[in-house]
């Protein structure tokens, strides 16, 4: 038994002098994170390390001269495409049926339709899509409006909510796919499209910070109306900006 | 004479079907338009970085390529602001300045039609030096289809960014901050390490960083040469051949310190930025399951002993 208690022993004493070497050098690595010295600057460094091979840094498009040297002498330096890949790979944007078509509306039976998104950002890296409205749903002339969507509880046109409910009304969105924001947990959560005309931004839909080839994701849209919705024919137009990362 | 009706009946038929199948066929096309309408497009370069003497001119052409239906595109070139630390961007109403110079005409792109589209850019030599972010945008101006039911109808946006820097003798003040450079303080031995990078520029211009995370000076990490822009910071990926991916060391077992050091540079400035991390690596699960595994050969022996006793 004794022999028992002494490895036991052994093993916490071992563990707690480690867990106490390690706590005393964490403390020690956190100053170093947080202290303004954190920038060390060695101006007659001269080893090579830290400076990328040129194989891997191929310059795909590049006009003038890159010795800033001699810069003067052309009087510009363009690099186009990203960098660090062999070839410019194009940025590509597609979307599906670019009309959305609701038909007649039933009070309290919500309709829906869907498209599907497609980007390729090659392998530059990230991108966003952003989306946003002219306005709500509405009439000729603006007089009746279907509303922007607060789903069950609540929602936004940065955050999705549930929306289940055939009482409650509005124009919402649900994303389903790559790269679709995670707040859409399922096929029932939704979100309004950001209002320019209530002077909101456009929000992200889709966006990836990685590589992105034929990135796909299906975008559902939803209307219900109540019985006093007024008769009309209801319209709106929504801008979809797709821009690659800098 | 009694065959004459027969063949023009027959005439008539074969004329009908004809026809129907004519009108069939026009539908189907048609509607195969009107109901499947895409917009899809495509733009190249998808980056365009310039650094310019004031009173130089240099010219871009990009390429749109549609691979939808038949679209026109309104082009504009503006200002954009980072929007977070990824190197995405949000478009803003400022236009860019009359020194960068395109065609404001209507573009009619046919479907799987390819066109050229320059942008020149020109600054005066009063020019002032400092850095120009800008987005040119393609804008669908599709027309409606009015056919009378509530609808959506789609507008889309397609951007290319545009960095410019205007300097004098093309060496404009650059100077880097790092913001974060961590690493986990303990890990398993048989686990792996995730690095967090950013970076903020505070200086007068954008640059790359060139570098890389060296690890126990055995193995390193490259770090993407991304464009960090003056004023804003920016989450530095690594780079496996050509592709952006986190920055994560490969499974090793190791114990005890392990050293990560970052050095890079801006550009190909000779200045070095370097820090340090330090993280801990102990076998926690190695062990663990020696003491269990040593325990229950005890607990077998300690057994064995009280079975031959009792």
């Amino acid at each position: 038994m004794s022999k028992i208690k002494f490895f036991v022993f052994s093993f916490v004493f071992l563990l707690s002098l480690f867990t106490v070497y390690c706590s005393q050098f964490t403390v020690s690595a956190q100053e170093r994170v947080e202290s303004e010295n954190y920038r060390i600057i060695f101006p007659n460094f001269n080893s090579g390390a830290g400076i990328p091979s040129s194989d891997n840094y191929l310059l795909n498009t590049t006009i003038g001269q890159t010795s800033a040297g001699l810069f003067s002498s052309s009087g510009y330096r363009v690099k186009a495409g990203f960098q660090y890949i062999n070839s410019i790979i194009p940025f590509s944007f597609s979307i599906s049926d670019t009309q959305i078509n609701f038909g007649s509306l039933t009070p309290e039976t919500p309709s829906t339709d869907s498209s599907t998104i497609i980007v390729s950002a090659g392998g530059a890296g990230g991108y966003s899509v952003k989306a946003s409205e002219n306005n709500p749903l509405q009439t000729e002339g603006g007089s009746n409006t279907i509303i922007d969507t607060l789903c069950d509880t609540t929602c936004s046109e940065t955050a999705a909510g549930s929306w289940i409910s055939n009482t409650k009304y509005g124009f919402g969105f649900n994303m389903s796919g790559d790269d679709v924001p995670t707040d859409f947990t399922n096929s029932n959560y939704f979100r309004q499209f950001a209002d320019r005309d209530s002077a909101e931004n456009p929000a992200v839909i889709m966006s990836s910070v990685n590589v992105g080839r034929e990135r796909t994701a299906a975008i559902t849209y939803k209307v219900n109306v109540p019985n006093v919705q007024p008769a009309g024919v209801y319209r709106n137009i929504i801008t979809f900006t797709a821009i690659p990362s800098y | 004479m009694p065959n004459k009706p027969m063949n023009t009946n027959f005439q008539s038929i074969f004329n009908w079907t004809f026809v129907c199948i004519g009108i069939y066929l026009y539908l189907f096309v048609f509607i195969d338009k009107v109901m499947a309408q895409t917009i899809s497009l495509s733009i190249t370069p998808p980056l365009l970085e310039v650094i310019i003497q004031p009173d130089k001119e240099i010219k871009q052409t990009y390429t749109i390529t549609n691979n939808g239906s038949d679209t026109l595109l309104k082009a504009k070139v503006v200002y954009f602001i980072p929007s977070d630390t990824d190197g995405n961007v949000e478009t803003t109403e400022v236009a860019a300045p009359e020194w960068v110079k395109y065609s404001k005409d209507i573009i009619n792109l046919k479907a799987d039609e390819q066109k050229t589209f320059n942008v020149v850019i020109n600054p005066p030599l009063d020019t002032p030096e400092t850095d120009h972010f800008l987005t040119l945008v393609f804008e669908t101006a599709t027309e409606q289809n009015n056919i009378g039911a509530n609808n959506t109808f789609y507008k889309t946006e397609i951007g290319s960014n545009i960095l410019v820097a205007v300097s004098s003798d093309g060496n404009p003040k650059k100077s880097a901050e790092i913001i974060e450079f961590s690493a986990p303080r303990i890990i398993d031995s048989l686990s792996t390490i995730t690095y967090s990078l950013t970076l903020a520029n505070n200086g007068n211009s954008f640059w790359k960083p060139n570098g890389k995370i060296i690890i126990d000076d055995e193995k390193s990490l490259k770090i993407a040469p991304l464009n960090v822009l003056s004023g804003y910071s920016r989450k530095i990926s690594c780079l496996e051949g050509d592709e952006l991916k986190n920055c994560n060391t490969d499974p090793d077992f190791k114990i005890g310190i392990i050293k990560s050091k970052l050095e890079f540079r801006l550009d190909e400035e000779s200045e070095v930025y370097n820090i340090e991390t330090i993280t801990y690596s102990f076998p926690f699960v190695l062990l663990f399951v020696i003491f269990i595994l040593l325990t229950l050969i005890k607990l077998r022996t300690i057994f064995k002993v009280w079975k031959r006793k009792n």
